[in-house]
């Protein structure tokens, strides 16, 4: 089981998804957003909330289209479905370890960003745990849009068409959980929210996916 | 936990296939296919090509389901437990099944991990000389040297059933012998292998070898 | 794979039968549920004539939703039970679907325009058929997306599958987390809260709706039945 998530985490941080890449894909696509709006700072500071979760966003979605390519040509998906372990448990291991490589990095660097957008320092406690659970759902959302499109080839734009209706959910509990402790407002509810949605998506996922697979692997 | 390697004799499986139907896109390729494997037997599967040897041998493993009918093994139908048979079963595809982001040998730990089999590669197990390869990443090898790892990896892998399509597509002639050796050794252990080729020429016939010509089915 | 010439065909003459008479159906109950909705039913005190728009707009919206139940519905039998004509089906329903969910945006926008003032305000209800759109097309994008036709219906039943199920969590955000839009005059745990002169005409629409709906889905099924035959044959050469 250890070794499955090693193996992954080879896999994955070999592929170029060195963490301070991540990090800068992340600040350019934050960097856009003051530019865009102006340096007006109350502005600046309603949109913070947004600006985050949105950019964080991207940063999952922008290339899962290309998630199981690798696997899927060299016939490694073949020897995931008659393995010892269960499909789901590979994809939950997948899905585990591309929050690794690419949500880790980010809630690291979390406190520095929160400097550029004028954060307090008392909630950012709370923003990065609400982050956490958003991005895990990110990925499980992401590693579900990489499955439904394996093995097409007009595939240009379509994961985000279909991934996005999917993290409205996520985007809207996420933010408020951010805007809510941005104003010193009780936030218990909207984690638990946030908890809600991530445990409907841990459960329906990796059936999902698994089932997705085995209809590419036929 | 080690186990010595080439010693140790198989269980007496048997495979079954009944009444299946099974068809690629809109051709019907089968149709009340009825066939039984035994152990210590190697069967050669041949045709022309797009009659339907890759897609038998996936339903066989259990990648393709049937449209109709069941597969046994062992009289239990591997529908039910996918799992206890995937623990049987190697399956060798057209391409090797090697991640071009781990080195050759974190794949075949890799590759031994998903199949739940223990033993260390040793020297003296290196029948396909892939060892002085270690130094080259994997996607820098040619076709044959891949191939010969994936090959490596099968023998690695202590599986009574062997499912294997089209294994010596680009191997030199040398190590194509090496290869008879192979599974001739495996079904003295009473192993089971199921071989695609449409090269009869590269296999030595003798009794344990049962030739499935899918041209006149 | 299961024979092309046994259920589907079963299914053509089945509905081409019913189909002249349905076709009658729609005609008259559109017939009677535009002369209820123009000209024989109350205006609205403050909203005046503009509130006959509604008489377009929420059948529009319940139709919209249904065919999204129905898609998910077939998409689960033909995962389960592969089902050539299930999958049919839900191609057929995807598109108008669509078309009535656009509808619906098309004509809320329009009805909100004197009532609001704005052509489009972010309220739960518009949000969410927003999302019911784009999910719809993320499923015919999908359905086409592969080079062989058939080899996407399988993924897309997936994604309709997952949709539906993540569809209560989407509405109930969408919901908690913004409500302009007015409260529900029909559904309610009440009880229906218009009057009947306003109720008649929406529920003789709504079923002139659903009948075109299912008279638009069987012309859609049989044009994709006959394309798949065609290329059956060619691929057999025979044609």
């Amino acid at each position: 089981m250890l070794s499955l998530i090693i193996n992954e985490l080879k896999i994955q941080n070999n592929s170029l998804k060195d963490p301070i890449f991540i990090i800068c894909v992340y600040l350019s696509l934050l960097i856009v957003f003051p530019i865009s709006i102006g340096t007006n700072s109350s502005l600046l500071k309603e949109f913070s909330p947004a600006i985050i979760w949105v950019c964080a966003l991207i940063t999952f979605i922008a290339s899962i289209e290309k998630f199981f390519s690798i696997e899927a040509s060299e016939g490694i998906l073949e020897q995931l479905v008659i393995s010892r372990f269960p499909l789901y448990l590979i994809i939950l291991v997948k899905v585990f370890c591309y929050w690794v490589s690419v949500g880790l990095p980010l809630i690291i660097i979390f406190p520095v960003i929160a400097l550029f957008l004028e954060i307090n320092i008392n909630v950012i406690g709370t923003i990065c745990l609400s982050l956490i659970i958003g991005t895990i759902s990110f990925s499980f959302v992401g590693i579900l849009g990489a499955g439904l499109v394996l093995g097409a080839k007009k595939s240009n734009y379509i994961v985000m068409l279909l991934i996005i209706p999917l993290t409205i959910p996520i985007l809207i509990f996420g933010i408020s959980t951010t805007n809510f402790a941005l104003n010193d407002l009780p936030t218990e509810a909207t984690i638990y929210l946030q908890c809600m949605a991530l445990s409907f998506l841990i459960a329906v996922v990796p059936v999902i996916t698994s089932k997705a697979i085995k209809i590419y692997v036929e | 936990m080690n186990s010595i390697k080439n010693e140790v004799q198989f269980s007496k499986n048997s495979l079954t296939l009944e009444n299946v139907e099974l068809s690629k896109g809109y051709k019907k390729l089968f149709s009340n296919f009825n066939l039984k494997f035994k152990y210590g037997k190697i069967y050669l599967v041949v045709g022309s090509n797009g009659i339907g040897k890759t897609t038998l041998l996936k339903c066989i493993c259990g990648l393709t389901i049937p449209d109709s009918g069941d597969i046994f093994w062992n009289n239990n139908p591997i529908k039910s437990n996918l799992k206890d048979f995937a623990n049987d079963v190697y399956f060798l595809g057209h391409s090797n099944s090697l991640h071009p982001g781990l080195s050759i040998f974190e794949n075949i730990n890799y590759l031994s991990l998903l199949k739940n089999s223990h033993t260390q590669f040793k020297n003296k197990n290196d029948e396909f000389g892939i060892l002085g390869l270690n130094d080259i990443r994997v996607p820098e090898l040619s076709n044959g040297q891949k191939r010969r790892v994936a090959l490596s990896i099968l023998s690695n892998c202590e599986k009574p059933l062997w499912i294997l399509d089209e294994p010596l597509n680009s191997v030199d002639k040398n190590y194509k012998k090496i290869f008879m050796n192979m599974i001739q050794n495996h079904s003295k252990r009473n192993g089971i292998s199921i071989i695609s080729s449409h090269e009869v020429n590269d296999y030595s016939l003798d009794e344990n070898v049962i030739i499935i010509d899918l041209n006149k089915i | 794979m299961i024979d092309y010439f046994a259920n589907p065909s079963r299914f053509v003459k089945i509905t081409s039968f019913i189909f002249p008479w349905l076709s009658l159906v729609v005609v008259t109950l559109f017939a009677f549920g535009i002369y209820f909705a123009l000209f024989n039913s109350p205006e609205d005190i403050v909203q005046g004539s503009a509130v006959r728009i509604m008489y377009v707009h929420v059948p529009s919206a319940w139709l919209s939703l249904f065919s999204y139940l129905l898609l998910a519905l077939c998409s689960f039998f033909f995962i389960v039970w592969r089902h050539p004509l299930a999958d049919i089906l839900s191609r057929s329903i995807a598109p108008i679907g669509a078309v009535f969910a656009l509808l619906t945006l098309l004509t809320g926008s329009i009805w909100g325009r004197p009532m609001w003032g704005t052509w489009w305000v972010w309220d739960a209800r518009l949000t969410s058929m927003l999302i019911l759109f784009i999910f719809f097309m993320g499923y015919i994008a999908l359905s086409n997306a592969f080079e062989k036709n058939e080899r996407g219906s399988r993924p897309a039943a997936l994604l309709a599958i997952a949709g539906s199920i993540n569809l209560p969590i989407v509405k109930f955000s969408v919901d908690w987390w913004n409500t302009l839009h007015q409260p529900a005059s029909i559904i309610r745990t009440g009880g229906i809260s218009i009057d009947n002169s306003m109720l008649v005409p929406l529920i003789i629409m709504a079923l002139a709706f659903k009948s075109f709906f299912i008279l638009v889905v069987i012309l859609r099924s049989h044009s994709i039945l006959i394309e798949r035959k065609i290329f059956h044959l060619k691929i057999q050469g025979k044609l």
